[in-house]
């Protein structure tokens, strides 16, 4: 049961409380809460993060920074004002229900960690960094989550805000697979980003949820793919590349070896869906 | 006719829609005493020793009970009939648990932080036995789930407690292996169904309070307020006349509050205390510790010519009951009664089979129950079957199946529990419900399967269903009619609306057989002091049977009305009729407005009171029909199936409130497409329900089922009250096997496992 509840404004003051309370940052609360009532999380102290004064949603360097506290709603207006990064938005529409789109954030995405977390599918994609106050630490989000709910995070620190790059022409496809069409959570999902010059790959980007203890993405991979021609061929061999790497585990869900075998085909579906296509 | 027919709101709609209090929470009394449930975290044990002391002395809690401190009858919870066909092996409290989630001690307390901290502080000490965990090794296996000797059936039922056999059945009709060797073609399959979870939006509730006179008082979200009374009669050893049940509005039930859950909990707590009580079982208790659909498998074979005549059908199935045997038998026997009859000219078919005890959670009452299990097994092998005789399975069904007027003898030997009667069909209009069917689903053009791209292929499949309308000689239902000064009528029925719009369908019975609007007809329902007795509602049964009393009722009213109006009249009876509005002379001028009769004959002349009753069983059964049409899109690259279309073409007779019918049958379909695409049910090793929420347990959303398209066939029947048959189960049983055979005509894979999950196609596929 909860009997402490804090609402720190300033980062100091966030940062003090965390240390001396140990208690749960929360924004949205739409994981912590469900959390704490099925005995999953043991607290009577949570720590409201709404009343930070924190920055705003902002594009610099080229870079979209996305503070705490900043919902996947409003995050989806952003990059529709601005036009950035159109695979967020297929991305964060398959978040949850219109409800937890409203509430949840991403940066609480990040800090749980999940395998299966759609918004940390899409930071690994778009190379994002962590930001961490008070200590000011920027961290790449693949250092930064070390494996299921596990975070590198000290005891007086919390996640700011992350930082995303901000992509132009790129083709993508992203595709999760659920039990149902609505307020799931991924059995196996796929984001794919290319950029093309001349029918060869000049940038490809490759991340699988579910799948493995993290985010699954290889940049060596990727680097080794730079100049290749894009035909079917390419894709099986990523296919089989990732039907290999992948460690997926059986939950109530579904079964590892399903979810394998996913990887293997959602590849090639990415590349159908791109480069194949026919429209009836 | 004016007010059957007639699309209506519901009675309660608005006040619903207000968020009126109205719900068994709502009207609990304020101060009652928070009960809640310790359960067993263990699948099988016997408790050893139970140390309440320190959970006793935390403050606030009143009261802490055990099976030591209870009256150790033994029961069944399932509301149906009495003699019940369910073996008597339940006790309030007991010193075994036979599941996680089993009752272990009843705790009640002023609020509830303390109650939840007692639940902690009590001392449990278990012998833990090997449990029973799968159904197909049930029998004799070396645990035995009821060893105790007072369990017991209350008929023959096939029970034997010391090889966990809750009830068994069989029955032969022709010879079926010779007639097997007369077939040309001959296919087998076995089938698996599984625990499907009803999701009632409001979970199960109840409260008690004793009256000034002392009696028990209780107020449930049950379909059956009349058993309830009944079962904690029996159950505490009191006198029926000591207890009221009231049945306020309830959240849905879809059968799985069709027997007592809560009840008895706080019944104790308010016996022991006489304080009010309440229990709101939490959504994980609903899933982990109330009913569950019966899991079942079958094994079919079907033999027929080769000109398409089905000769042969052999169902031999094993029912999984979990711990406690609810509605084991019955359950097991609608497979068969519910779908053997659809295939009435087979010269042989046998149907045969075990229920048993598992350490899991109990099965119970569910909307379709038996039949939708049957239904998947049987409907999914007569495509088999087709398949291998060269036949458009549409074709083949046409030729085969029952229609109008004709009998199967599976009437007569298949009842509920026991033998049923003989049933010449009135209503049947099934051959019109296939072609509208195909029409609407243009399948046509679309059967098998058309290739939509590389990996999206689109196939459509049917299957066709029937049901029953109560259980013939045994559901009774009673309605009382009382005539208002104002010239309006108090309707009393024991039917239970269960949100399905009962009470305003008997209003429109009622007011089409008084002419006057429904809006005249004030209903009043599921009282067992202030309503007469109804079965309550299941078996598909309010319309037809507590339609058929309220018929009468009103009938023998329209005529007490006639004589009294031609009374004050001053003419002979035959020649005075009622339209609703006047008492009028059928060949003359004088006429007298009903208000005015009501009112003299409170207050001033002939004074009375206009009252009538009726009660009614039916001698039959008539079973509603329907055709269902599943459009299929496959994807074979991720075993995703998305449902486009589900048409279904319904016979249920006369729709009495045509929108009313239409969300009945629409939500069974979805509770059945539910069964077949997403709702999967897994244990842990040791026996512990996982999917035991509503993020592990999917059911559909919106997004998921598609166009849903009901059509109702035109038909009549007889014996129905205005034409009408039943219509609250019949949506839910064709969705497995008309979707299954859709993915089939689609892809070539044949699941035969609910649910059909993408991982099981893509696996097949591969």
């Amino acid at each position: 049961m909860i009997k402490n509840y804090f609402r720190p404004s300033t980062i100091d003051e966030l940062s003090e409380l965390k240390i001396k309370t140990n208690g749960y940052l929360f924004s949205g609360g739409t994981d912590l809460f469900v959390k704490i009532r099925a005995g999953a999380i043991n607290t009577d102290t949570v720590i409201d993060t709404k009343y930070l004064e924190n920055e705003e949603l902002k594009i610099e360097n080229k870079k979209l920074f996305i503070p705490l506290n900043t919902t996947y709603t409003e995050l989806r207006k952003f990059i529709k004002a601005n036009q950035i990064n159109p695979i967020i938005e297929n991305i964060v529409k398959t978040i949850g229900s219109p409800m937890i789109r409203n509430r949840g954030t991403p940066v609480g995405n990040i800090a749980n960690a999940s395998p299966a977390g759609d918004f940390v599918l899409a930071s690994y994609l778009l190379n994002a960094s962590v930001i961490l106050k008070p200590s000011s630490k920027k961290i790449p989000v693949e250092e930064f989550i070390k494996g299921p709910g596990k975070i590198e995070l000290e005891k007086e620190e919390f996640i700011y805000g992350i930082e995303l790059e901000i992509l132009d022409d790129y083709k993508f496809y992203f595709e999760k697979v659920g039990r149902r069409n609505a307020m799931i959570i991924s059995i196996a999902s796929i984001g794919l980003l290319i950029k093309e010059d001349n029918e060869k790959i000049k940038d490809i980007r490759i991340a699988f949820g579910s799948v493995a203890p993290t985010i699954l993405r290889n940049k060596e991979i990727e680097k080794s793919l730079i100049g290749e021609k894009i035909d079917k061929n390419l894709f099986k061999y990523l296919a089989n590349e990732f039907f290999n790497l992948s460690s997926p585990i059986t939950d109530v869900r579904a079964s590892k070896e399903y979810r394998k075998q996913l990887v293997y085909n959602l590849t090639l579906k990415a590349y159908i869906n791109l480069y194949e296509k026919v429209v009836i | 006719m004016k007010e059957v027919t007639r699309k209506i709101p519901k009675k309660d709609a608005l006040g619903l829609l207000l968020g009126k209090p109205v719900y068994t929470d709502d009207i609990a009394p304020e101060n009652s005493l928070i009960v809640k449930i310790l359960r067993s975290p263990h699948a099988f044990a016997r408790i050893k020793n139970i140390d309440t002391s320190e959970a006793e002395k935390i403050e606030g809690i009143e009261c802490i009970i055990t099976h030591l401190d209870l009256p150790r009858n033994p029961i069944t919870r399932a509301g149906q009939g009495y003699p019940e066909p369910s073996p008597h092996d339940w006790y309030i409290l007991d010193e075994y648990v036979r599941y996680v989630g089993d009752e272990v001690a009843i705790i009640a307390g002023k609020n509830e932080q303390c109650v939840e901290e007692a639940l902690q502080k009590i001392k449990v000490e278990y012998e833990i036995f090997e449990p029973v965990l799968d159904f197909e090794k049930a029998e004799d296996h070396p645990s035995i789930i009821h060893p105790e000797k007072e369990s017991h059936p209350m008929f023959e039922i096939g029970f034997d407690a010391e090889k966990n056999i809750a009830a068994s059945y069989e029955m032969e009709i022709g010879n079926i292996e010779e007639e097997l060797k007369n077939c040309d073609v001959v296919v087998h399959q076995r089938y698996y169904t599984q625990a499907q979870a009803h999701v009632a939006f409001e979970p199960h509730t109840a409260a008690s309070y004793l009256d000034m006179h002392g009696r028990l008082v209780i107020i449930s979200s049950t379909q059956v307020p009349f058993h309830v009374r009944r079962i904690i009669a029996e159950a505490f050893g009191l006198p029926i006349k000591d207890i009221r049940v009231i049945k306020p509005r309830i959240g849905g039930g879809f059968g799985g509050k069709q027997a007592i859950h809560g009840e008895p909990f706080v019944a104790a707590v308010t016996l022991k205390t006489g304080k009010p009580a309440k229990i709101v079982y939490t959504r994980q208790e609903v899933f982990e510790a109330t009913y569950t659909r019966h899991p079942m498998r079958y094994d079919i074979t079907l033999g027929a010519t080769k000109d398409g005549k089905l000769k042969v059908i052999d169902m031999q199935g094993l029912s999984d009951t979990g711990a406690y045997g609810e509605h084991a038998l019955t359950t097991f026997m609608v497979a068969g009664s519910k779908t053997l009859p659809l295939y009435n000219k087979v010269s042989a078919v046998r149907f045969t089979g075990k229920v048993v005890y598992t350490n899991k959670v109990p099965a119970g009452a569910f909307r379709g129950y038996g039949a939708i299990q049957g239904n998947f097994a049987l409907e999914s092998t007569i495509d088999m079957l087709a398949e291998k005789l060269g036949m458009d399975p549409v074709e083949f069904r046409k030729k085969n199946m029952i229609a109008e007027g004709e009998t199967s003898p599976i009437f007569k030997i298949m009842g509920e529990g026991r033998e049923g009667v003989e049933m010449f069909v009135r209503s049947c209009k099934l051959n019109e419900c296939v072609e509208e069917g195909m029409k609407l689903i243009n399948w046509k053009e679309k059967y098998p399967r058309v290739k939509i791209s590389e990996t999206k292929i689109r196939g459509v499949g049917m299957a066709i269903a029937m049901q029953g309308s109560g259980i013939a000689n045994i559901d009774m239902g009673a309605a009382i009619l009382k005539l208002n000064d104002d010239g309006s009528f108090n309707l009393l029925i024991g039917a239970t609306d269960l949100g399905t719009g009962s009470d305003t369908i008997l209003a429109q019975i009622a007011a089409e057989v008084l002419n006057v609007p429904t809006e005249n007809i004030i209903v009043y329902s599921s009282d067992t002091d202030l309503t007469p007795f109804d079965v309550g509602a299941y078996a598909s049964s309010t319309t037809y049977v507590s339609g058929n009393a309220v018929k009468r009722a009103a009938e023998k009213m329209k005529k007490l009305i006639i004589k009294e109006g031609a009374r004050k009249l001053g003419i002979e009876e035959s020649k005075v009729d009622f339209d609703g509005n006047y008492i009028y002379e059928i060949n003359g001028d004088k006429k007298l407005p009903l208000k005015e009769l009501a009112t003299v004959l409170y207050y001033t002349e002939n004074q009375k009171q206009l009252i009538t009753d009726a009660s009614y069983v039916g001698e039959e059964s008539p079973p509603p029909f329907m055709a269902g049409f599943a459009e299929v899109e496959v994807d074979i690259e991720t075993g995703k199936v998305k449902l486009i279309n589900y048409v279904a073409v319904v016979d249920c007779g006369t729709t009495i409130n045509p929108n009313l019918a239409k969300i009945q049958v629409e939500g069974g379909l979805v509770q059945g497409i539910g069964m077949t695409l997403f709702e999967d049910v897994k244990y842990s090793p040791n026996g512990k329900l996982l999917t035991n929420n509503l993020m592990h347990y999917k059911i559909p959303s919106r997004l998921d089922i598609g166009n849903i398209i009901v059509k109702f066939a035109e038909s009549y029947e007889p014996t129905g009250p205005f034409g009408a048959k039943s219509v609250a189960e019949i949506g839910i049983d064709t969705p497995p096997a008309a979707i299954a055979n859709a993915i089939y005509n689609a892809v070539g894979i044949r699941i035969t496992s609910l649910p059909i999950t993408p991982e099981k196609i893509l696996m097949s596929l591969k």
